[in-house]
Formats: C-alpha cells, sequence, structure tokens
C-alpha cells in the first residue's frame, strides 16, 4: 500500500494535464493546411491574435502529402469537421470541387487576383504560387539542362531525381503534362525518364536533399524546397526550366470553403484573411519564397522578385485536374515501388 | 433475486473488459467484416496483374527486415546481457541505460544514423571517397535492420532477464561445480532460458514487422508503410486492407506462437533475487564489454550526441519549446489520458475474475484462465497502429459516433488500443506470482472481494501500475503511425510534428525538436520515479514494518 498515493499523484497530474484551462476565444474554426507547417503556422496564430477567433489547424504530413488531407475531407464528406481547405497546390481543390465537397465564397480580398487563378464559380481562390523547377547541385553540374524533357538524356542517366509522381505537386506536374501534351507524349516521356534511370523518391524535399548531399546532380522540385536549402548554405542552386517554350509550371496555393463546414461564418473570415496581401507577402518573405498573386502587390524580397519575372506556364488547371486519374493509373504501373 | 452487491461486483469485474470490447474490439471487428462480407473484392485486389509480384515483394522485404532485425537484437540483447550480469543484479545505471532505446522514438535512432552514416553524413563526408559505400549499406535491408534492432534489442533483453530470474539459484550453484563457466553459460543460454530467448526474438520480430518510422525514413518499402500510403495518401481502404492481410497473417502468426510460449513457461517471482552466473574469461569479458559499450553507443549516446550536436545552440531549444507550447501540453493531456485508460482497461481484463463474490476459486480462475483475454491481447499486439486508426475512422466517423469523432478522445482511445497489450502483460506477470498456497487456501475458505483487493491485488498492482504507466506514457508520446491517422484538428502531438517537420524544417530545428520531444516524454516519468522513491521512504516511516512487503 506504500505507493498507493504516488499513484494517486500521478492519477491527479494526468487528471489534472488533461483539464488544463483553456484560453477564451471568440469562436473557432477548423482549416487543414497543405502548405508547411513552418510557414503556414504563423499566418494563422497572426488572424488569431487580430480576430479572437481559435484556429485548430490539421497540418500536412511527410507520410500524407497534400492528398492525405483531401482523403481526410472525403472520408469525412458525411459529415464535415473541417471548415476551409488551404492546399498548397491546385488540382486537388479542383478534384473536390468536381466530388461536390466544396462551396463556393467570393472573397472580397480576392477582388485584385487575376481571374486566372480563381475559379469563375467562386469554388476556390489562387494565392502565393510557387514554380516547378531544376534543383542541381554546381559541384556536380556543369551545363545546366533548359527544358524539362533534358532530364530523359542519357547523359543524365541516373543521376536524376525526382518526387514519387502520384501524390504532391509531382503528380499535379504530371497531370499538366498529360493535358498540355496530350497522352501519348507525356507517357513517352515518362517511360523515357524510367528508362533514364531516374531515382523515385518520397518527396520533392527528399529530392532536393538528394541533391545537397551529392546523391543525384538534379531534381525537379518546387521552389520552396530549393530556396529553403539555398537559405541554409546547401550546394543548391535554381535553375528555371522552358524559359524558351512554354515557360516554368506555376503552382498557386488555393483556399476553399468547405460545404457543410460547421463553423461557416469564421471559416469566411480567415479565407478572407488568407487572401490579403499582408499574408501573401508574409510568404514572399519566408524562406519558401512565394510569388504573390495580387496585382500591383510591391515590396518583396528581391529572390521573390526573379521568380515573379519568370515565365510562366499557365496550364489549363481544370482539364489538368481531369487528367489527374489516367495518369497516376498510368504512373503507378511505371513506377511501381517494389 | 440477486443481492446488489452481487450485481455491483459483476458490473466492477466486467467494466474493464467491456469498455476494451466495446470502445476497441467491435471497431476492429467490424472493419475486418468488410472483408468477411465480401472476399472476393479484397483478393481480386490482391491478384490484380503485377500486384501478385509487389505483394509478394513486400512480403519477402518485410519478413526478411524483421527476421534479421529480430535475430540481430537477439544476439545484441545476449552480448549486452553477458557483459552487464553483475551490474543488472545490483539494479545500477547499466540496466538502465540498456534499456534507454526501448523509450527513445524510432525517429530519433534513424535521423541520428542517417546523419551519421547518410549521404552527407558526418563519417561518411570525414572518410570521402572511402567512405562511399556507408550510405548504401546504411539504406540496405541489413542496415535497416542494425537500427531496427538498435531500438528494439531491449524487449529482447527484459526477456532474457525474466528467463534468468526464472533460473534456480540452486541449480546453477550445482552446475558451477560440475561445469565449466563456457559451457554452463551455454546450457543456461540455450536450455534454460532458451523459451525466454525465443519470446524475446519473436517480441522483436512483431515489432518490427509493424514499425513504420524507421523503415519510412530508411527508404525500405514495407507493409507497414505502404498501408499508410494506401489509405491516407490515396485514400482505397479496400487497398489497405487488402495489403494488411498478408502483414497481419505473419505477425498474427508470430503472435500466436508467442502466446503458445508464454502460456508454457514458469513466470519467476521477479521480487527473488537471480543466480549468480560464472564470470566471464577475461578476454571475452573485454570483448563482450567492447561490444556491449558499442551497442551503447550505437543505440543511445551516438543519436544523443549528434542530434545535440545538429541543434546547435540553446536559442534553438529556446525558440522550439516556445513555439511548440501548445503541443507539449496537448502531447502531455494526451497521452497522460491514453496511460489513464489502458490502465482501467489492463487492469480491469487481468483482474476480472477477482471481482466475484461468493463464488470459490476467484483467484485461481483469473490465473488459470485468461485464454480469451490474451488472446484479444495478442490480437490487438500483432495489428499495426495504422490499421487500428483505420478501424477507428470507420466506425467512429459516423453522425450517431459524430460527437466522439469530434471530441480529440479518438486519439487518446487509438494510442490506448495500441499500448493495452503492454500494460495487460506487466499486469499478468505480476499477478502470475500469487503464491499457489494462497490459492489452495482460497479454494476451501473464499476471500470477499473487498479485502482480497484490499489485502492482495492493490499492494501487488501498484508497482506493476506505476511501472506501465511510466512506459505506457512514453510510448504514446513517442507513438507516430496512430497518431498521424487519429489527431483532431488543433491537437497535433510533438511526435505527429517531428515527423511533419522533418519533410522541410532545417535539420537544426528538427533535432532540437526531436530531443525537446523525447524529453518532454521523460520529465513526467522521471518526477513519477522520484515520487515512488520518496513514497516509499516515506511509507518506511511511517510503517516500519510492513506486512505486505
Amino acid at each position: 500500500m506504500k505507493r498507493y498515493f504516488v499513484l494517486l499523484s500521478f492519477v491527479s497530474l494526468m487528471i489534472a494535464s488533461a483539464c488544463r484551462n483553456e484560453p477564451q476565444y471568440k469562436g473557432h474554426v477548423v482549416i487543414y493546411t497543405a502548405l508547411d507547417l513552418e510557414y503556414s503556422e504563423p499566418i494563422l496564430k497572426k488572424f488569431t491574435k487580430e480576430t479572437g477567433i481559435e484556429v485548430r489547424p490539421k497540418y500536412d504530413t511527410e507520410a500524407a502529402k497534400t492528398t492525405g488531407l483531401v482523403s481526410s475531407i472525403i472520408e469525412e464528406s458525411a459529415r464535415p469537421r473541417c471548415d476551409v481547405f488551404w492546399n498548397n497546390e491546385i488540382l486537388r481543390t479542383i478534384q473536390l470541387q468536381k466530388k461536390g465537397l466544396l462551396e463556393p465564397y467570393v472573397s472580397p480580398n480576392a477582388a485584385s487576383i487575376p481571374a486566372a487563378y480563381k475559379d469563375p464559380a467562386g469554388y476556390w481562390t489562387g494565392f502565393a504560387a510557387r514554380l516547378r523547377v531544376l534543383a542541381y547541385n554546381p559541384k556536380l553540374v556543369s551545363h545546366v539542362p533548359e527544358k524539362i524533357e533534358d532530364l530523359a538524356n542519357p547523359a543524365w542517366s541516373g543521376k536524376a531525381a525526382m518526387a514519387y509522381p502520384l501524390f504532391g505537386t509531382t503528380a499535379s506536374h504530371a497531370a499538366v503534362l498529360f493535358s498540355a501534351w496530350g497522352p501519348e507524349r507525356a507517357k513517352n516521356y515518362f517511360t523515357a525518364l524510367k528508362k533514364n534511370d531516374v531515382r523515385i523518391v518520397e518527396g520533392n524535399m527528399t529530392a532536393c536533399r538528394m541533391v545537397a548531399d551529392g546523391e543525384v546532380a538534379m531534381a525537379v522540385v518546387d521552389t520552396d524546397d530549393a530556396n529553403l536549402l539555398m537559405s541554409e548554405g546547401k550546394p543548391v542552386r535554381l535553375a528555371l526550366l522552358d524559359q524558351d517554350g512554354s515557360g516554368s509550371l506555376i503552382v498557386p496555393n488555393t483556399v476553399a470553403l468547405i460545404k457543410g463546414g460547421p463553423n461557416p461564418a469564421a471559416a469566411r473570415k480567415l479565407i478572407d484573411y488568407l487572401l490579403s496581401t499582408e499574408v501573401e507577402l508574409a510568404l514572399a518573405g519566408s524562406p519558401s519564397a512565394q510569388i504573390p498573386l495580387h496585382a500591383g502587390v510591391t515590396g518583396f524580397p528581391k529572390n521573390v522578385e526573379e521568380l515573379a519575372k519568370a515565365k510562366r506556364f499557365l496550364p489549363d488547371y481544370a482539364a489538368a485536374a481531369d487528367q489527374l486519374q489516367p495518369s497516376a493509373d498510368f504512373l503507378k504501373g511505371l513506377f511501381t515501388r517494389k | 433475486m440477486i443481492p446488489r452487491r452481487h450485481v455491483l461486483s459483476m458490473l466492477a469485474g466486467w467494466l474493464g473488459p467491456a469498455l476494451v470490447a466495446v470502445l476497441i474490439l467491435l471497431p476492429l471487428a467490424l472493419y475486418f467484416s468488410d472483408f468477411l462480407r465480401a472476399p472476393a473484392r479484397t483478393i481480386s485486389l490482391m491478384l490484380a496483374p503485377g500486384e501478385l509480384e509487389r505483394l509478394g515483394r513486400l512480403f519477402a522485404r518485410t519478413t526478411a527486415l524483421a527476421i534479421l532485425s529480430a535475430t540481430i537484437a537477439l544476439v545484441l540483447s545476449v552480448i549486452v546481457f553477458a557483459a552487464a550480469e553483475p551490474a543488472l543484479a545490483r539494479r545500477r545505471l547499466w540496466p538502465f541505460l540498456f534499456m534507454l532505446p526501448l523509450l527513445v522514438p524510432g525517429y530519433f535512432i534513424a535521423i541520428a544514423w542517417i546523419q551519421w552514416l547518410g549521404f552527407a553524413g558526418t563519417l561518411t563526408q570525414w572518410l570521402g571517397p572511402a567512405g562511399k559505400w556507408l550510405p548504401n549499406a546504411l539504406y540496405s535491408i541489413p542496415g535497416v535492420a542494425l537500427v531496427m534492432a538498435l531500438k528494439n534489442y531491449p524487449l529482447a533483453l527484459g526477456f532474457i532477464y525474466i528467463g534468468w530470474r526464472s533460473a534456480g539459484t540452486s541449480s546453477v550453484e550445482v552446475a558451477s561445480v560440475l561445469m565449466k563457466p563456457g559451457r554452463l553459460w551455454r546450457l543456461f543460454l540455450f536450455g534454460w532460458i532458451r523459451p525466454w530467448l525465443g519470446a524475446g526474438w519473436l517480441i522483436v520480430l512483431i515489432t518490427a514487422l509493424l514499425d513504420y518510422t524507421i523503415p519510412m525514413l530508411m527508404r525500405q518499402h514495407v507493409f507497414s508503410v505502404e498501408i499508410m500510403t494506401a489509405f491516407n495518401v490515396y485514400y482505397k481502404p479496400q487497398d489497405a486492407l487488402a495489403l494488411a492481410l498478408p502483414l497481419l497473417a505473419v505477425s498474427l502468426a508470430g503472435a500466436a506462437m508467442l502466446g503458445r510460449l508464454l502460456s508454457r513457461v514458469e513466470w519467476p517471482v521477479m521480487a527473488r533475487r537471480p543466480c549468480r552466473l560464472p564470470e566471464i574469461g577475461t578476454i571475452s569479458k573485454k570483448i563482450l564489454n567492447v561490444c556491449a559499450c558499442a551497442v551503447a553507443i550505437g543505440s543511445f549516446v551516438l543519436p544523443l550526441v549528434l542530434l545535440m550536436r545538429m541543434a546547435g545552440d540553446w536559442g534553438t531549444f529556446a525558440h522550439v519549446i516556445a513555439g511548440g507550447r501548445d503541443q507539449i501540453v496537448t502531447s502531455i493531456s494526451l497521452s497522460a489520458l491514453a496511460t489513464a485508460a489502458v490502465l482501467v482497461f489492463s487492469a480491469g481484463i487481468a483482474t476480472r475474475g477477482l471481482w466475484r463474490r461468493g463464488g470459490q476459486n476467484a483467484i485461481a480462475r483469473t490465473l488459470t484462465h485468461p485464454a480469451i483475454s490474451a488472446a484479444a491481447m495478442l490480437v490487438l499486439y500483432a495489428l499495426p497502429g495504422s490499421v487500428i486508426a483505420m478501424a477507428f475512422i470507420r466506425f467512429y466517423n459516423r453522425p450517431a459516433l459524430g460527437a466522439i469523432y469530434d471530441s480529440g478522445f479518438m486519439l487518446p482511445l487509438g494510442l490506448a488500443a495500441v499500448n493495452l497489450p503492454v500494460a495487460w502483460l506487466i499486469f499478468h506477470v505480476r499477478l502470475s506470482e500469487i503464491p499457489k498456497t494462497l490459492v489452495e487456501l482460497e479454494a476451501l475458505e473464499p476471500i470477499p472481494p473487498a479485502r482480497r483487493w484490499l489485502h492482495l491485488i492493490l499492494p501487488m498492482l501498484t508497482r506493476p501500475a506505476l511501472l506501465a504507466a511510466g512506459l505506457v506514457f512514453i510510448l504514446c508520446m513517442n507513438e507516430v503511425q496512430t497518431a498521424t491517422l487519429l489527431v483532431a484538428p488543433g491537437q497535433e502531438t510533438m511526435s505527429v510534428r517531428a515527423m511533419t517537420l522533418l519533410h522541410y524544417a532545417p535539420d537544426r530545428l528538427v533535432a532540437a525538436y526531436c530531443l525537446t520531444a523525447w524529453t518532454v516524454a521523460l520529465v513526467p516519468v522521471l518526477i513519477l520515479a522520484a515520487l515512488a522513491r520518496l513514497g516509499g521512504h516515506f511509507w518506511r516511516k511511517l510503517v516500519p514494518h510492513h506486512e505486505l512487503d
């Protein structure tokens, strides 16, 4: 019996910690965000500070990629608990729209965002974009490839990497190529990549770190991945692809209101905040260096200015979203993890 | 009419098992009934063109990794045991140090080894061209198996330790007169404690089969990684189930063998002093000591030093603590809640028969008929956390149960389901120490439940309850697989955040976060241990000679 009171004190400690005092908020809003936690969290905290509305975020994990959150929204569609979906790309948001899981909302703050980055009916709005670029290790690459097709060049056999093209922005990129080039050309391209022994890895950041570590010479990634490692002083450089042709694929963040979400009023306020120029500038100033889409926004860092000047490949996103499944079916067979 | 006190006893006896059956086992049963309702659909998925070959490769890789890892872990644990045996007997710092890897998250060890031997690893860079083979070796099946073994060998060591206590002191004394030390050690390892070695190997095998973080971080596509991908990335629950079935076949077979083995062994009285094994020759002892030091360095010291070096200065920790205050509080709260649930559930199951009133042989029944409970616990232990989480999502995410799904209790419930068998085993081992004479006495003269509990069961169970609470709390804090799937919005745990940050955050931040997460997990347990020690001193002063010790 000598340890009863010890056990009792532990149980009390557990109960006390479980019943901690919550701060008082003026309501709450649930957001699922695929944008990296390091960048999205300060923005959400600032929203709470300014409005008094508690934000309950669910972040994307390395294991789940962007599609994990989309899967959760689909899984919960009969009884949604998410109010706002902040996707770090666009095609999966359109996929949710096509499944009828989004509700239209035209934010007044989206007025100065070009129409190309918004759904005409207001189901989603794009902001703060990234580009698909080539990250390379300057110690290992003397002549930097200029086109995305160059990765299939035998000179780079076994020296290039890309993320598994079934999730994240790499899946979106593949779907865009299927849509813009036509399925046959896209299939030939990916088959050529496979023959050229392109390393398929878990995610863009893993591919980028492999470049920094010298494990591979180059990888197709997003601007934020390369920028982050460059800011850490790692041996990584960034090259814009297809500047003499179609341009670098632009991938905007998208924000959408979930149909039947439990807190629609707070959700609209959060969407308004996310679509403000303040948030775009914050994301531009972060190591992810995202390109603001609001017309007339100035005062962002020099490296973002350079990215903003790049020739952009602006595809038909809705058509590309239709190619998500066919491209995934083909690529799954091609790059099956054995 | 049944007297009210009988009804209350019955209710108390059935509370734990009923809660486990309704809250945990029912969702799992319904999830697997999906397969039983339409087996053809799942089987056709498994037999799809190319899929069978993929499953075959996955199966071969997963089992090879687990078998290799379990074997290496067993060898490491024998080395550590032989080197540290006198210290184990005296309960000094060594045994605690060798058990530490069990309390360290898998990602902690994996990150450190990648930082050490990866493509940009410290040693790889230092060796230059001579070290080019190191990363490939690290990311190979033997390399990953070694890292997993360094994490899991304390499980096997624990079983060797139990086996050692089961060896009779007099038998060892007689044998040490008749045999040379080497032969006695062989007899000890491959004769007396062989079943315990087998149990240790099996428990590491099952743990390795279900491990998710180390294979995921070290780029090994095994079943647990693919199941998570199928459910969480593609949202294909049927595919996830089809992938889970071959894994379950192996892990359940392992669990059945483990259960059979453990049901046949004679559990020792842990409080008894273990036998003293003969001294090993000087040279062998030196070699063993070097090997044991290498194990300690590889499993704990190296990860700790490397991560501290990666984290850099204290400013990084301050940044992590300031930014992650919510996660620290959430992790502790949810893990504490899960620990409390595990204690209630496991103690309830382990002691179900002891609540009986009026009937005879309550103790005997509790000790000799745990077959259903044991089977349920072994099945639960053999299930990957992702499968448990998927079953919970499918069951609780419905309008009628929406209040539970949204409440934030999902994660503690999931963590409780994953860790329940650990606590149950601790209680079960302790209860099996009830003397046979008492069982026989109780058959003649039934003891009222209140007396039985007050004078026998509670004093016996407080120490294992403390052990179970500490262990389960740390395991809950470190859990990733279930937490990733069940975490409610706004309730992110530290382990989930560490895994999230791994993706893109700077190395120093990841390292600082891993170290902070681990420290936060350890602190409440250290406080608990200190309280237990203080409590002991306090009680000894209060009651100089206590009947129950």
